[in-house]
């Protein structure tokens, strides 16, 4: 069945060559272009509340998912990001109006809540009372924020296959990266199997509740995912994983210290950067060790790996493209530069429309053209039904 | 090519070594068939095989396993993968990747083998499994046969001159069963790997073997010519037993050299099988035991099984056969009421409502299933905490459909009958007392001692022991769903021997089943469904002979004549003389 | 290879619940009412007595600015108090307008509200290092108490005094620039009636409160960091010049803005979404 519309497809492409990007050849982009995009775009997100410019931005990375993603299964789930993205929204607003319900002199009261008195020891939160416009709109930009910023990094997921992303990992990371993929591939097979147990558990007659039916659904789960790692694990020694090559035990050693002591760093410096009393070059001249020490021993312990790889994803102009227009509008909007900067977090007291920015819209759209410098995305025939 | 020399593995803490003194010489290209029932230690012998005993099983391993010239004791198993490949029986459980082609890539990638190399090797392995079209697929939409055979190229793309098989074929249907052994067999016979193989369904590898190993279970190893040994071995195939029983000389292995010398045996039989192929428990006089109508199961755009009516009498047993996906497992799910039903009913002798209507307590006692992993079930530490807690499930079950039966009857009268009714089902010794879980294990399967983990227990002990727990409710009705997958020889034997002796009792059994040798001695009667609808319901006589894929051994060798079991050629040569 | 389909959920618990949300927003929409204050009223400053009435005092000096005080009549919180007679304040997003990001003066600097938006975007809640902190000293205590509770949860007593002071404090508020220099004593109201403005004057105050402070024995150059608690000895270098805030009318809003970026932001949109459902009409449809 799949093969007669796998006979269908590319004739159907044929006759109308703009669909396949003007005789583009249809490939997928390197998953680390597509994760700098989004996190580009990301962080642009969070350096503005202006509704526009956050409408802009879930637009444009709306119509790049469009556009670019495949139809693997693991690239169709972009509606839940947006879900979630919903239900942020949906709690800051909930909280927003039953906790903090301040108002100012001169807002617009929308409904009032009855006020439960808290004790004085609680002091400093206020349950109920009246509800204001103002209110409601400084949750929604609050979360519409985060919801952003969920969005961009779920077109990261739905764009790049996660499991490619983590092969591009180096060397000295590479069991990391297996043991996520492994793990993303049991999460299925562990729902699978707590699904079978429940039904088998209709079959001893027990109810599905309480904690006896919890231990009677954990236990077998458990020995199946025991049962089925252990299997895996023989499986990948007998295909050769782990074969350590030509490293010595003095090497790794080395190898694991240089990574220690440059996490160590990286965290030294993050702490110092954050810390607002810290004086900044601490933060800094952290943050720089504990980079060079993390190079360097992802460097050492590279060496070590005898690994190929089958078919690595190139990195082309495509590629170039879809990182400069991330990296553009993530400058445009950290650097406050050619336009106002106030007018990226406007004020909701008083009420009044927002401004757009011209320099930062503009920005938010050369992000869109991501869509076009991607070439379009593989269609195989039956991948992933 | 592999060489056991006086080898020996013992695991810790056991009582006695699995593996003593083996003496193994398989050479280059050969195919060797490892045989012996569950537990004898064919796992044990394949693994050592890889280096996976004892480095990554632990345990001690005396003596010297050779495998393409490298000693495994100095080498683990990830510096032998390129020279031994080891494809398992769960091919999912060992897929590391997504798609089949990265599956492929893998063992080249962790090779370390050069990436222009990597390609062309890919593209021959899937042309020699026959698995091109489905490069691209993700792997858990593959059917069973597909996966073992990307299983088998995943540990093919490394270039092996060794290929271990522990037992493929085990959870396939019979197509995709023939499907896998093709491949091996083309393997053999274009690339010249030594290939092992331990397989349980002996009828279908043993034409190809060019040499059987077989394990007695004291950990000693025969090995040698496959007719020589297993003439003296144990498990055996219904052509061999035929074969022996007819004195043929040499003993035939495949059905096509036994169809050879079948003619003079044919002569020999009468027309008409003097016996029946199992002696039969129905009871046509009683009404029907169970009757379900219009059964349609939905899952989404997918439908499963559709508008299936069945009947089924007490003291019948049925085989529900097809291949994988015809609806087997939806339909005996849906019978029992704890599996989705979209539409259909299910009425069971002796009860008012529908399986499906009740609480899954109250289901339980009309209609028992056992499910294709049994072990799903058991979540206790104890043999006997598992059946303790069967009687206590079955007594409350019992408690609550008796006041169910008293609140819903019409009238007092009905009340009292049906309550007497189901004391009188309660007792599986006709004495009005429910008999303990503990007692239908001894029954089905003797010797498990109480205080063994359900874990512990071979794929035999736990079928027995779920069967226990769910006969413990005293059901009317049993359905099993691929009981025999993973069964030897002797284990199937008994389990035929308990469905005969609950059938006797007037339970009404169906057993979902590939195994066609199993379903011509424990059947009765023989039900095909294929696409959700049935498309055979007759007498296993009729139905088993009458269709090429589905006839057991003896009905292929002795066609046209309709024999199906070798005991009843036994009972046509030798009739017992009547007293 | 078998996959089991998942069972279908419940139906209808979506627009269950969302009833049920529907019917508490509209049983408690028109309820009893809200707990806010008696309405306060804004008062001249020499209205503010020792026994009733309250001070509040900002202090715009990181901007080089004066003390400006103010007075309000109780039952009040401290947040109406910087939202009345004059007085502004303005929120951050996150926190709401429950969190002093911002505040001015309508006779001062034409209104603007310190710190900038410019300075701080008030989008988040402000570090410790730079942020409005409170102080109070009630009827009788010499010292300035940090307090804990915000403005809006803080009820003065009369005759109390406020103080809004902007820098950076410790958790405790026992150290950093914020902490006040001088004494309560030297920005309280001292008269026991309501009296003229005159007689408040700040050099009055500031006599009375170089009268009860003890002689310095530090330099004056070093600016001493002590607990609140304890009273002021040195006097710092920058002597808070204290300017009376009397009622001001309030500035008057500015225009809403024009809905003309919006429009163009949603036409953007628009076109955006076309853009994507064309590239998700042309793509190859597979068959199931």
């Amino acid at each position: 069945m799949s093969a007669v519309t796998g006979q269908a497809l590319p004739a159907a492409r044929r006759r109308h060559p703009a669909a396949s990007g003007g005789g583009r050849l249809p490939r997928a982009l390197h998953p680390v272009a597509w994760w700098i995009w989004a996190c580009a775009l990301a962080t642009a997100a969070s350096r503005t509340s202006n509704p526009l410019l956050l409408l802009l931005i879930f637009a444009v990375v709306g119509v790049v998912v469009t556009a670019r993603r495949t139809d693997a299964p693991w690239a169709r789930g972009y509606r839940f990001y947006l879900g979630m993205a919903l239900a942020v929204i949906a709690i800051r607003i909930l909280f927003r109006v039953v906790f903090e319900s301040g108002v100012s002199p001169g807002d617009l009261i929308v409904f009032r809540l009855p006020s439960i008195p808290t004790p004085a020891w609680y002091a400093g939160v206020q349950i109920g009372g009246p509800v204001s416009l103002q209110a409601i709109l400084s949750a929604t930009l609050d979360g519409a924020r985060l919801a952003c910023l969920l969005c961009c990094v779920g077109a990261a997921n739905t764009l790049a296959n996660p499991k490619r992303a983590l092969r591009v990992l180096p060397g000295a990371l590479y069991e990391l990266g297996v043991a996520v993929t492994v793990a993303l591939s049991v999460a299925p097979q562990l729902v699978e199997s707590v699904q079978r147990v429940r039904r088998a558990r209709r079959l001893r007659g027990a109810g599905g509740r309480g904690l006896r039916a919890l231990r009677a659904i954990a236990i077998p789960v458990l020995h199946d995912s025991l049962e089925r790692s252990l299997r895996l694990a023989a499986g990948m020694d007998s295909r050769g994983y782990g074969r350590t090559g030509s490293a010595t035990a003095a090497s790794r050693r080395l190898t694991a210290t240089l990574m220690l002591a440059g996490l160590a760093g990286l965290c030294i410096g993050a702490y110092g950067l954050l810390d607002t009393t810290v004086p900044r070059a601490a933060g800094l001249g952290g943050f720089a060790a504990g980079s060079a020490l993390c190079v360097a021993g992802l460097a050492l312990g590279g060496r070590r790996v005898s690994r190929s790889r089958y078919r690595p994803d190139p990195w082309r102009w495509p590629e170039w493209a879809v990182v400069g227009c991330g990296l553009a509008t993530a400058v445009a909007l950290c650097l406050n530069a050619g336009y106002n900067p106030a007018a990226l977090n406007p004020g909701l007291s008083p009420l009044q429309w927002p401004s757009l920015p011209l320099l930062p819209a503009a920005a938010i759209l050369v992000a869109a053209l991501a869509a076009l410098a991607a070439p379009p995305p593989p269609t195989a025939i039956g991948a992933g039904r | 090519m592999i060489h056991f020399d006086h080898a020996g593995v013992q695991y810790d803490g056991a009582a006695a070594p699995v593996l003593r003194d083996v003496r193994l010489r398989v050479e280059e290209g050969e195919l060797c068939l490892v045989i012996g029932h569950t537990g004898s230690g064919k796992s044990t012998l394949l693994a050592a095989i890889n280096g996976l005993v004892p480095h990554f099983t632990g345990g001690t391993l005396t003596g010297r396993v050779l495998a393409g010239g490298r000693d495994t004791a100095r080498f683990r198993p990830r510096e032998l993968a390129d020279v031994v490949g080891m494809v398992g029986q769960d091919p999912l459980a060992g897929f590391v990747t997504d798609t089949v082609e990265e599956e492929l890539a893998y063992t080249m990638e962790q090779l370390a083998i050069d990436p222009a190399a990597m390609r062309a090797r890919l593209e021959e392995t899937l042309d020699l499994l026959g698995i091109a079209e489905l490069r691209h697929r993700a792997l858990r939409t593959l059917s069973g046969g597909q996966q073992q055979r990307v299983a088998i190229g995943a540990a093919l793309t490394a270039h092996p001159r060794i290929l271990v098989l522990d037992e493929p074929t085990s959870a396939l249907d019979p197509a995709s069963a023939e499907d896998v052994l093709a491949a091996i067999t083309r393997l053999v016979h274009d690339l010249g790997v030594t290939v092992v193989l331990a397989e349980h369904r002996l009828e279908r590898v043993l034409p190809y073997a060019d040499r059987v190993a077989w394990l007695p279970g004291d950990g000693t190893v025969t090995a040698g010519d496959p007719a020589a040994v297993v003439s003296q071995a144990g498990v055996v195939p219904p052509v061999v037993e035929l074969g022996r029983l007819a004195g043929w000389d040499p003993l035939p292995l495949s059905v096509r050299d036994a169809r050879r010398r079948a003619p003079t045996l044919r002569s020999q039989l009468p027309g008409t099988p003097p016996v029946a192929h199992r002696c039969a428990h129905t009871d046509r006089d009683a009404p029907p035991a169970l009757t379900a109508r219009g059964i349609v199961v939905r899952y989404g755009p997918l439908i499963a099984v559709r508008g299936v009516d069945l009947t089924l009498r007490r003291g019948e047993s049925t085989a529900l056969m097809g291949r994988n996906g015809s609806g087997k497992s939806s339909l005996l799910w849906a019978v029992q009421g704890s599996g989705r039903r979209s539409a259909g009913r299910v009425s069971v002798a002796g009860a008012a409502a529908d399986p499906a209507d009740l609480p899954p307590a109250a289901a339980r006692r009309l209609v028992g299933l056992v499910p294709q992993t049994p072990a799903d079930l058991l979540y206790l530490d104890t043999v006997a905490a598992e059946l303790a807690q069967a009687d206590r499930d079955a007594h409350d079950a019992r408690d609550a459909h008796n006041a169910r039966d008293v609140h819903n009857a019409r009238d007092v009268h009905d009340a009292r009958d049906r309550s007497a009714g189901a004391r009188g089902r309660n007792a599986a010794d006709g004495r009005g007392e429910a008999v303990t879980a503990r007692a239908i294990l001894d029954d089905i399967a003797p010797g498990i001692s109480p205080g063994m983990h359900p874990r512990d227990l071979s794929a035999g002990q736990q079928l027995a022991l779920v069967l226990a727990v769910q006969l413990a409710a005293a059901p009317a009705v049993i359905l099993l769903d691929e009981p025999t997958r993973g069964l030897d020889y002797q284990a199937k034997a008994g389990l035929t021997a308990v469905l005969d002796r609950l059938a006797a009792r007037g339970h009404a059994i169906v057993v979902a089943t590939h195994d066609v040798e199993f379903a011509a001695r424990a059947c009765d009667r023989v039900i095909v469904m294929a696409e959700g609808e049935i498309v055979t319901d007759g007498p296993a006589a009729t139905a088993l002979t009458a269709s090429p894929t589905f006839a057991p051994q003896v009905a292929k060798i002795l066609a046209p004549l309709p024999y199906l079991t070798v005991a009843q050629v036994a009972a046509a040569l030798d009739p017992v003389p009547a007293p | 290879m078998t996959s089991w389909p998942r069972q279908r959920p419940a139906a209808g618990w979506l627009p269950r619940t969302a009833a049920l949300l529907l019917a508490i927003i509209a049983c408690t929409a028109g309820a009893a009412a809200a707990g806010t204050p008696a309405s306060a009223a804004a008062r001249p400053v020499g209205d503010c007595t020792t026994t009733s009435g309250v001070v509040v005092v900002v202090d715009f000096g990181h901007w080089g600015g004066p003390l400006l005080r103010s007075c309000g009549t109780t039952p009040t919180t401290s947040y109406a108090l910087l939202n009345q007679g004059g007085w502004q304040t303005a929120g951050t997003e996150h926190d709401g307008p429950g969190f002093i990001c911002r505040i001015g003066y309508a006779g001062y600097h034409g209104g603007t509200l310190y710190p900038t938006p410019a300075q701080q975007s008030c989008v988040l809640t402000p570090p410790a290092s730079a942020y409005w902190s409170f102080w109070y000293a009630s009827r009788g205590q010499h010292a300035w108490s940090y307090s804990q509770a915000g403005a809006m949860s803080y009820d003065p007593r009369p005759g109390s005094v406020e103080l809004w002071s902007f820098g950076s404090t410790s958790a405790g508020g026992t150290a950093g620039s914020a902490v006040p220099a001088f004494s309560p004593g030297s920005v309280r109201a001292l008269n026991a009636s309501p009296a003229s403005a005159a007689t408040t004057s700040p050099a009055s105050t500031r006599a009375a409160a170089a009268a009860t402070s003890p002689p310095a024995a530090n330099s004056p150059s070093s600016r001493t960091r002590k607990p609140a608690q304890a009273a002021a000895r040195a006097t710092p270098p920058r002597t808070p010049a204290v300017r009376d805030a009397p009622p001001a009318a309030a500035i008057a809003q500015v225009s809403h803005g024009s809905p003309v970026p919006a429009l163009v932001a949603l036409l953007v949109v628009l076109l955006l979404a076309a853009a994507g459902i064309t590239a998700a009409a042309r793509r190859p449809r597979r068959e199931r």
